[in-house]
């Protein structure tokens, strides 16, 4: 019997489609927030204010900010750090992540369009993989505009971050976001309702933060990942752990995912 | 001929629910099958365990010679499946979604099936799923499966969710061609006259009877109403060809009787019958006399 060859790809491009919305809102928050960065960088370059202000933050908020030593808020690095690499970019792209894996299983679970998916020549592992996979490409587009803002108005502005600093400080973001979407989506394998796997995520996000903020930071994906970064002074072997843990807990997922009844 | 759907034993339990029971099935490559029975008779979970949605607890299902379980992937590749409730992304046009839906494999979809249901039902390709009526958007789940040329499609209650549209079946089970295996659920005998196949008869998670619908019907009990020009003997009627309990009442014989109704006509005309209604078992009562047999048969 002559079988026609499944094709791969076709769920992933299926999604990234369906989420073309969530990436615009997302590409768009980004936008601005980075047009608010580079905009605001004069007022605090350079400025003793803004330098005083930084080392009157409480310690657990400047790491979180990205303001390690030496890198102040009236530096670029620190400034570009505290007003979009740190926090705003990794918050965003992990919300447009927590939305994108809990509609992809929990969601479509609780519709019946996960039924009528799994009906098709795919595997389940497939339709986990390729989803998350389509969710990454979502953060990705999301993230580049923003990116691009930044960078060019660092070069154009003087801030005096380089364009490969930032896109490296967002690359990392979105390996961050990776993680938790991956969190989300084997929660999301297991269950049909969506409100659990983003209530999980959104809870899981909150704790790597406050993680990343304490003394015991150097346990933190998010720590790991971002403030390691190049824009706060650090090498890609934490960042690399964090991608590996995603790809693992993605397989996790797929497994859980194949065991499951649809019904 | 082979057997294109198979199931040995087949058992699901939903925690201490017995959905399907130790059902055993062979259905040969091109018929037509109707599985009818009444609403949480097991219909709906035996074709998701043949699409692998649902993993059985014991036993197993083979289509196409792939198991379900093992080689689940390659049953999705020779089977289409449309839901009782179909649910398709509201936000895709018609077309989008046809056009998807093909897109899972790589040999080109007959879109010739789209052209011989749509336009029909006034469907137009830029359609918005979100727009159509329920029976619309089934009917549209129904191209969809059928234009990907499967060997083998499970459609569960689709006369149902069809309503008026009845026709859309017909004309996607011609367009399909006679190779084609087609299994369908019903809640009743209507889809059976559609399909022109054999009827598995389920009940409670079991197989209690399949064949034609004539022999189904022969082999079941009805009641007929005799009328004579004088009053007849009780125990001439109850030796009647099939009866199986008579009460007689004037001239009116009341009977309960299996068989072939016209038999019983022309035996009850030697006794000078006058008229005769018949009243064909109603899907409850073919079931219900099939359980029996089945229960006694164990």
């Amino acid at each position: 019997m002559m079988l026609a060859r499944a094709r791969v790809g076709v769920v992933a491009r299926h999604y990234l489609v369906d989420l073309q919305l969530y990436t615009a809102i997302c590409a768009a928050v980004l936008a601005l927030a980075g047009i608010a960065s580079v905009a605001s960088a004069p007022m605090m370059l350079g400025r003793s204010g803004a330098a005083n202000a930084a080392a009157r933050l409480p310690g657990p908020v400047a790491k979180l900010l990205g303001l390690a030593v030496g890198r102040s808020l009236d530096t670029g690095v620190g400034h570009l750090n505290a007003t979009f690499l740190s926090v705003v970019l990794p918050i965003a792209l992990i919300a447009l992540g927590i939305v994108g894996a809990a509609k992809a299983i929990a969601g479509a679970a609780a519709t019946g369009e996960l039924e009528m998916l799994a009906s098709q020549p795919v595997t389940r592992t497939q339709i986990v993989g390729e989803r998350l996979i389509a969710i990454v490409l979502a953060q990705i587009q999301a993230a580049l505009p923003a990116t691009i803002i930044v960078a060019v108005g660092s070069h154009l502005g003087d801030i005096g971050v380089g364009g490969l600093t930032v896109l490296g400080g967002a690359a990392r973001s979105i390996v961050l976001a990776a993680l938790i979407t991956a969190a989300v989506m084997m929660v999301s394998s297991v269950t049909s309702k969506p409100a659990v796997p983003a209530a999980i995520g959104a809870a899981l996000t909150l704790v790597v933060f406050l993680v990343s903020a304490s003394g015991a930071s150097s346990i933190s994906p998010a720590r790991l990942a971002l403030t390691s970064a190049p824009a706060a002074g650090g090498g890609w072997l934490g960042t690399a752990a964090v991608a590996f843990a995603s790809i693992w807990i993605t397989v996790i997922a797929g497994v859980a995912f194949e065991r499951r009844d649809i019904c | 001929m082979q057997s294109v759907v198979q199931t040995e034993r087949l058992t699901k339990r939903f925690n201490s629910t017995t959905a399907i029971d130790e059902l055993s099935l062979e259905i040969q490559g091109g018929e037509r099958v109707s599985v009818v029975g009444q609403p949480g008779a097991g219909k709906s979970t035996l074709l998701r365990i043949l699409v692998d949605l649902i993993h059985p607890s014991g036993g197993r299902a083979r289509i196409a010679g792939f198991d379900t379980r093992r080689a689940a992937y390659q049953v999705r590749r020779v089977t289409a499946w449309v839901p009782d409730t179909v649910t398709l992304p509201s936000h895709l046009t018609v077309e989008e979604y046809l056009e998807r839906s093909a897109q899972f494999r790589r040999t080109d979809p007959n879109r010739a099936t789209r052209h011989h249901v749509l336009p029909r039902l006034d469907i137009a390709p830029d359609d918005r799923l979100g727009n159509l009526t329920s029976a619309e958007r089934h009917a549209v789940a129904m191209v969809a499966a059928f234009q990907r040329l499967p060997e083998v499609v499970l459609l569960d209650e689709p006369l149902a969710q069809l309503g008026s549209h009845d026709w859309v079946l017909q004309e996607l089970l011609e367009v399909a061609g006679p190779k084609t295996t087609v299994l369908a659920t019903a809640r009743d005998l209507g889809v059976a006259e559609h399909l022109k196949g054999p009827i598995v008869l389920i009940d409670r998670g079991s197989v209690v009877a399949t064949g034609s619908l004539d022999a189904l019907r022969k082999r079941a009990r009805h009641r007929s109403e005799l009328s004579f020009s004088q009053p007849p003997d009780q125990e001439w009627i109850a030796g009647l060809p099939g009866v199986m309990a008579s009460v007689v009442k004037g001239t009116t014989a009341r009977v309960l009787f299996s068989g072939d109704p016209e038999r019983l006509v022309e035996a009850a005309a030697s006794g000078g019958l006058d008229k005769a209604s018949h009243h064909e078992a109603t899907l409850n009562e073919l079931l219900s006399d099939y359980r029996k047999l089945a229960e006694r048969a164990r």
